[in-house]
């Protein structure tokens, strides 16, 4: 019972945390705030799966969320990503920390899920980056057993890093950490297998590459994308130590008070030092390689965020954004700080277990308090990320009139697709506490909708900067409602044949837009309207057939990843002894020398 | 170092609610302002 308390009690402690930060977000409703838009039902439509002109910035994301809404209603997917992004960080830091002391994996849990990097990603709704960095522990333990030849690890590797590439921010970040770890030189991988398994996670990033490659109608990634999304200082301590601390989010909005203390910074540099402290034993928990790699990696994404947030890195930033598919995904730069976090979470630990080793011998009570004072100070250090990120974030409910929109859009035969105006990216609803939330409209809709997708930052100084959108059939349409003429001449030309109007919200809508229109759902603040006439098809991308295709082959590979777990499972050998040591991650007990 | 799990839940609950007393972790002390500008930005840049 003893040993049973004592084995389980970091990971029930990583549970009581998560509970801590997300239980107000687990009442009835949905959790609406800046990126993060769930509905009742999402439809798989084109714009899903990438087959638009505009970037691919939530594929496959939105695709699997619609998939999964075929069984489960939205606010329950909402519910298993949130609860499972942190929940997957803090125990596969537990799950890392294996055969380390209770309070190391604890602590370790701690870190992982209580920092200032969830805190800010959570608030600015990005729940698929969170859930690739709740992947990235057991990537690398994945990985770290394909090296050492582990039956079924290679499966399980891929699996993995097929659900961090919900977002391309996340498949990247999944990719870049585990995989050199599987493949680099050293492991019992023939030449052949390692093109194998990298080819394969190629395969899974696919869904969101292939469209923006072949997408050359798109735009590119506005510059001034770089500055709005720098990483932010969030004190007079500057960017470097704010970049320590994994927080800087660009928008101050979303960042919790606690991060202007001067306590961030301490914390920050205390774990740190601890995580320096821990390297080595990191590198025996680990092994040599995928310790350092982890450790070059969450370096390279400290240098790319605070050098962001001095303005040193705009130019070739901008430059990349311009000149490279997918070079965009570099201009929020805090969002690259997600392996820092992991190194944090799993060196600084050690680090104090090293440190308290001699301390234990002589006086138990002494470091019993300081291991209590450990595991608290990162919770007073950042108390706001506490209930739902201090209030920000609540599950409300939606208006019954979405409903009703959206089952008028889905009955009705008039064919045609849906604009949504005011021509605006992103709302502010009384019933969602006037929280700053991207547009939901897109995702209600049963049709194929085009919406604003320019993004305007304001400044604390009063300015504001446009960041211009990245879709050509949204600028055809904000052209045409900025000619001032009736929506019935000149949207069905581009392939409208429905304007939804969110009463209320500003700018508000131009009253020539839809003079001479009556709407066919007027309810809580949202007015339907028909344009008469048949509109023009909007073609689809030329390339779409071979998206739908290589869709249908990572849907195979993952099929067949599955099979292959399944398989490995049923021949495992009774000793877990099989396969060369890399470390106590591998399930092979180890020795630390003393 | 059984005791150690209640004792940190203790020292927690204590602060959280301090922090509650004080107005530092409530509902709705971090919500956003209405906007009052004539369109929604996407966030703020220091």
């Amino acid at each position: 019972m003893r040993d049973a308390v004592g084995r389980w009690w970091p990971a029930a402690w990583v549970a009581v945390l998560v509970l801590l930060v997300l239980l107000p977000t687990l009442a009835a409703g949905y959790v609406l705030s800046y990126d993060m838009v769930f509905v009742p039902r999402q439809d798989l439509l084109p714009a899903t799966l990438g087959l638009t002109d505009a970037l691919p910035r939530a594929v496959p994301q939105d695709a699997v969320v619609a998939l999964l809404n075929s069984v489960l209603a939205g606010w329950g997917v909402q519910k298993l990503a949130l609860v499972g992004a942190l929940l997957g960080a803090g125990l596969g830091v537990v799950r890392l920390l294996r055969d380390r002391p209770g309070w190391v994996r604890a602590l370790g849990g701690t870190l992982a899920v209580w920092n200032a990097y969830v805190a800010e990603r959570l608030v600015q709704g990005h729940w698929g980056l969170l859930l690739a960095y709740a992947v990235l522990p057991w990537s690398i333990a994945a990985a770290t057993e394909v090296r050492c030849g582990r039956r079924g690890a290679a499966p399980r590797l891929v699996l993995l890093l097929a659900l961090a590439a919900l977002t391309p921010t996340g498949g990247l970040l999944a990719a870049v950490v585990a995989l050199p770890i599987a493949i680099l030189p050293g492991g019992v991988l023939t030449g052949l297998r390692r093109a194998g398994l990298a080819a394969a996670v190629a395969l899974v990033n696919a869904p969101w590459w292939l469209p923006a490659v072949l997408g050359a109608g798109a735009a590119p990634a506005d510059p001034a994308g770089v500055t709005a999304f720098a990483l932010r200082s969030q004190g007079d301590w500057g960017p470097w130590l704010t970049a320590l601390g994994t927080g800087g989010i660009w928008n101050a909005e979303a960042t919790p008070a606690s991060r202007g203390w001067w306590s961030a910074p301490f914390v920050a540099v205390l774990v740190a030092a601890l995580a320096v402290a821990g390297a080595r034993p990191l590198a025996r928990q680990l092994g040599r390689l995928p310790a350092a790699w982890l450790a070059c990696v969450a370096l390279a994404g400290l240098l790319l965020a605070g050098a962001s947030g001095t303005g040193a890195l705009e130019p070739a930033v901008a430059w990349l954004g311009t000149h490279l598919p997918g070079g965009g995904l570099l201009r929020d730069a805090q969002k690259w700080l997600a392996p820092l976090a992991l190194l944090l979470s799993l060196a600084a630990p050690l680090g104090l277990h090293r440190l308290l080793r001699g301390l234990t011998s002589r006086d138990r009570t002494a470091a019993g308090s300081v291991v209590a004072l450990a595991l608290v100070v990162p919770l007073v250090a950042l108390p706001d990320l506490a209930w739902g990120v201090a209030g920000r974030l609540q599950a409300v409910a939606y208006p019954a009139g979405w409903e009703q929109v959206r089952a008028r859009l889905q009955d009705d035969p008039a064919p045609g697709d849906l604009a949504v105006v005011p021509w605006e990216t992103f709302r502010s609803y009384a019933w969602n506490g006037h929280r700053t939330l991207l547009d939901p409209a897109p995702r209600w809709s049963p049709r194929p909708s085009v919406a604003d997708d320019t993004l305007v930052v304001a400044s604390r100084g009063g300015g504001t900067t446009t960041v211009a959108g990245e879709d050509p059939r949204s600028a055809a349409v904000a052209a045409a409602i900025a000619t001032g003429r009736p929506a019935a001449e000149t949207l069905p030309p581009l392939g409208i044949g429905w304007v939804l109007e969110e009463v209320g919200q500003p700018p508000g809508t131009p009253a020539a837009l839809l003079a001479g229109l009556s709407p066919v759902v007027d309810a809580d603040g949202l007015r339907l309207y028909r344009l008469p006439g048949v509109p023009r098809p909007w073609p689809g991308p030329p390339w779409a057939p071979w998206v739908v295709a290589t869709d249908a082959a990572v849907l195979l590979l993952l099929a067949a990843a599955l099979v292959g777990i399944a398989l490995a499972a049923v021949r495992r050998p009774t000793s877990r002894n099989d396969a060369p040591s890399a470390g106590t991650v591998t399930g092979v007990p180890f020795k630390e020398a003393t | 170092m059984t005791w150690l799990g209640p004792v940190i839940a203790l020292v927690v609950g204590a602060l959280l609610a301090a922090g509650a007393s004080l107005g530092l972790v409530a509902s709705q002390s971090a919500t956003p302002a209405v906007v009052d500008k004539p369109f929604v930005v996407y966030g703020t840049t220091s």
